[in-house]
């Protein structure tokens, strides 16, 4: 990439290559902006709301893009701050059916943002899935989100969001409070973005011929006291980890023994694999450490896999997880590979549900 | 990509938004509450305003108050 860029600037010159990385990048471009605005905003009052929407545009979008990265098939949305000014009748209001937010001066940037960050989330993360999960795993995945966000993004306004939000909702409601601690523990083993969410991801594109948000809610409780257990493993336990919900399905096959890595024989986690598939799972998380023999031996699995089962590779990256080691946490630098089956069902009919 | 607009009102546009909309005059006298907490809404609680069966309901600023007007917008379909 660095090689690129000289390239480039060789080529176009450094204006060009500025535009070639706005191109690219045009999230960093709007938080650049939000700086020049805020700094105009003293000498000239029209960069006031210039500053705030980049602001919130340009580190929602950044965060956006990191989403997409950490989970397969996520629908990246961009958002956009749309101002409403005197041309809001009461009419068109009741036409268009759409929530005002009110923002605040710029003063208060850091109750703006929070505030805004959390309508995209409610509104935007996950939307699928939380037309069957309950209040309180919905509200309690959003404030998790939100903190990740905020984490990533403005470490600076934790605060603001700790008061606005995350207290009050966690000391107002404990089932909030304990779904954001074992979040927090699934996390800690870098699989909330990547394995939780994810099947989140996927069930929420699964239809139901009828409602079933009771069984939905609970099997998703299953889910997060499922990767809570997989949270408290300690290095180097072995133990099979399979998931086998009615609507949610996977397995993680951690591939870490150096000596089965120096061996080469793929044909214990072939086979395992092959077990999994057969008893209907449609997801196999497949991690290990992030060392070079070790990312080529889980490609030669992968690889092999596509040729011998009905499943395709569809995700690979490199994770951070602070795994117990004599029951204190360890940092490992992991790696994932996501197997997933090609024989999938989408759609259930009332029959099939009442026949799962 | 999608794309999701999020609509807002600035602070200096506030009153000039509410006149339009035909409720400065109750919001200014404390006829309008919150849709949450039945709280009375001023110029300066006010947090967001969606519209509902033709009328304009007003949130006010309160976390369990904008909790609340998440799930309900979420579940009423209101962008």
């Amino acid at each position: 990439m660095d090689l690129l860029i000289k390239y480039l600037a060789a080529f176009l010159g450094g204006g060009g290559l500025v535009l070639v990385l706005i191109f690219l990048n045009p999230e960093k471009a709007e938080i650049w902006a939000s700086k020049f605005w805020r700094l105009v905003r003293f000498i000239w009052k029209g960069a006031e709301k210039k500053y705030i929407a980049h602001d919130i545009q340009g580190h929602v979008n950044d965060f956006n893009k990191k989403l997409v990265g950490e989970i397969h098939n996520y629908e990246s949305t961009a958002i956009k701050i749309k101002w409403i000014e005197q041309e809001e009748t009461e009419s068109s209001f009741l036409k268009d059916n759409a929530l005002i937010i009110r923002l605040r001066k710029s003063e208060d940037q850091n109750k703006n943002f929070v505030l805004a960050t959390m309508t995209f989330i409610s509104q935007v993360v996950l939307k699928k899935a939380k037309r069957y999960i309950s209040p309180t795993q919905k509200e309690s995945i959003d404030l998790y989100v939100a903190k990740k966000f905020f984490d990533k993004e403005k470490p600076g306004i934790v605060d603001q969001f700790l008061e606005d939000f995350l207290i009050p909702k966690t000391e107002g409601s404990k089932k909030v409070s304990e779904y954001f601690d074992k979040y927090s523990l699934i996390d800690k083993v870098g699989l909330f973005l990547p394995v939780f969410i994810q099947e989140l991801n996927y069930l929420g594109n699964k239809v139901f011929g009828k409602k079933r948000e009771d069984v939905i809610v609970s099997e998703v409780n299953g889910l997060i006291d499922f990767l809570k257990d997989y949270s408290e493993r300690e290095l180097g336990q072995e133990k099979s980890y399979m998931f086998n919900g009615r609507y949610c399905r996977f397995g993680v096959m951690i591939v870490a023994k150096s000596w089965k890595v120096l061996v080469g024989n793929i044909n214990p986690y072939l086979k395992y694999a092959e077990k999994l598939l057969k008893v209907g799972i449609e997801n196999i998380y497949l991690i290990g450490p992030s060392r070079r023999a070790n990312f080529d031996f889980m490609k030669v699995i992968c690889s092999h896999a596509e040729k011998k089962f009905n499943v395709e590779c569809l995700f690979e990256k490199i994770y951070i997880a602070y795994i117990k080691v004599k029951g204190k946490r360890e940092r490992r630098d992991n790696l994932l590979f996501l197997l997933r089956s090609k024989d999938l069902k989408y759609h259930y009919d009332s029959e099939d549900q009442s026949s799962i | 990509m999608l794309k999701k607009e999020i609509k807002a009102v600035h602070d200096k546009d506030l009153e000039a938004v509410l006149k339009n909309l035909n409720i400065l005059d109750d919001v200014s006298q404390g006829e309008r509450k919150c849709k949450f907490c039945d709280c009375i809404i001023n110029m300066t609680n006010l947090q967001a305003l969606f519209p509902e069966s033709g009328d304009i309901k007003l949130v006010c600023e309160k976390a369990e108050c904008i909790k609340k007007m998440y799930e309900y917008v979420g579940e009423k379909g209101i962008g």
